[in-house]
């Protein structure tokens, strides 16, 4: 009978990089890669998922000196990657690398379809539909860093307010003021189209 | 309105889920050891101050010297006396005189 090696605690992966083995970090890597790339790839363009994941495992290795959690790096690489997109959108909207497309004829019947749509059919069938990523990136883009990254998390993820609070390193009171202000930005920026047609569509 | 509102919500919501991941390469892996690696041992921040504080005051030490050294120079050229400044300020002093007189001293 065979004695299996027994997996090493995320805690003593980290002792070990602390000692000078920079090598064990690959152990992180392949244990949490999956679920970084998971978070990153819900908050920033597919083109940048690779690289703000990169930037999200160098800012770990960077801090983790200062890992003071319990034996699950988890939570703690989420925050880690939350901040890295942050960070991202922040600095894509101060030097305006936001595309702020209009929304096409085809936008606006997806919107009727959804909006005319009685029966219990799941929503994610519409969701499925390349016109609506193309809706979501155009309400996304209209609105500032902070709040696309509170919209996304409390409003689509449907986290509550605490974990986004706990993710972004914000409060709670800040977390809630933005959530509720980017929620009425949004029926906003949405009613024109649903509406009484108060956004002028792009044709062709 | 809310009603369709709710209906939007739950669209983008699917549509937010639905999102692509990328599929994680062995050459995506190696870049970022690469990069750990380039980084050298991490530091705890008590460490890394300590680190830049030590690498401040040695770039500061020789300005520091110099500093000491002109100093000392200026103060044997000027022949300045502090003790004999401060007896002859207490001297002339005219306050200090009136005070004096009142204690009696």
């Amino acid at each position: 009978m065979h004695n299996t090696p027994s997996r090493p605690s995320d805690r003593e992966i980290i002792r070990r990089i602390i000692d000078g083995d920079t090598d064990a970090f690959a152990q992180i890597l392949a244990r949490y890669k999956d679920h970084v790339m998971g978070i990153v790839s819900r908050h920033v363009p597919y083109d940048h998922i690779e690289e703000i994941a990169h930037d999200a495992f160098i800012r770990a290795y960077q801090s983790l000196a200062t890992f003071r959690g319990e034996d699950n790096l988890r939570p703690w690489l989420a925050s880690i990657a939350v901040r890295s997109c942050y960070d991202f959108w922040r600095d894509r909207y101060r030097s305006k690398e936001v595309p702020m497309s209009s929304l096409t004829q085809a936008h606006q019947e997806w919107l009727e379809n959804v909006v005319s749509d009685t029966s219990d059919r799941a929503f994610g069938e519409h969701g499925s539909r390349k016109e609506a990523r193309e809706v979501l990136d155009w309400a996304l883009a209209q609105l500032s860093a902070e709040d696309r990254m509170v919209l996304e998390m409390v409003y689509l993820e449907g986290l509550t307010v605490r974990e986004a609070s706990e993710l972004l390193g914000w409060t709670m009171a800040n977390v809630k003021v933005r959530s509720l202000r980017s929620r009425r930005k949004l029926q906003k920026l949405l009613s024109g189209p649903i509406g009484e047609g108060v956004v002028q569509w792009k044709t062709g | 309105m809310e009603d369709r509102m709710t209906k939007i919500r739950e669209a983008l919501s699917a549509a937010y889920r639905n999102k692509e991941t990328v599929p994680v390469g062995e050459l995506w892996e190696t870049r970022v050891m690469g990069h750990v690696r380039s980084l050298g041992i991490p530091l705890s921040p008590a460490a890394a101050f300590s680190a830049l504080f030590g690498r401040f005051v040695w770039r500061l030490a020789p300005i520091a010297c110099v500093l000491i050294v002109a100093l000392a120079v200026g103060m044997a050229h000027l022949d300045y006396t502090p003790e004999y400044e401060i007896t002859a300020t207490f001297m002339t002093d005219p306050i200090g005189s009136t005070v004096d007189q009142i204690w009696g001293i």
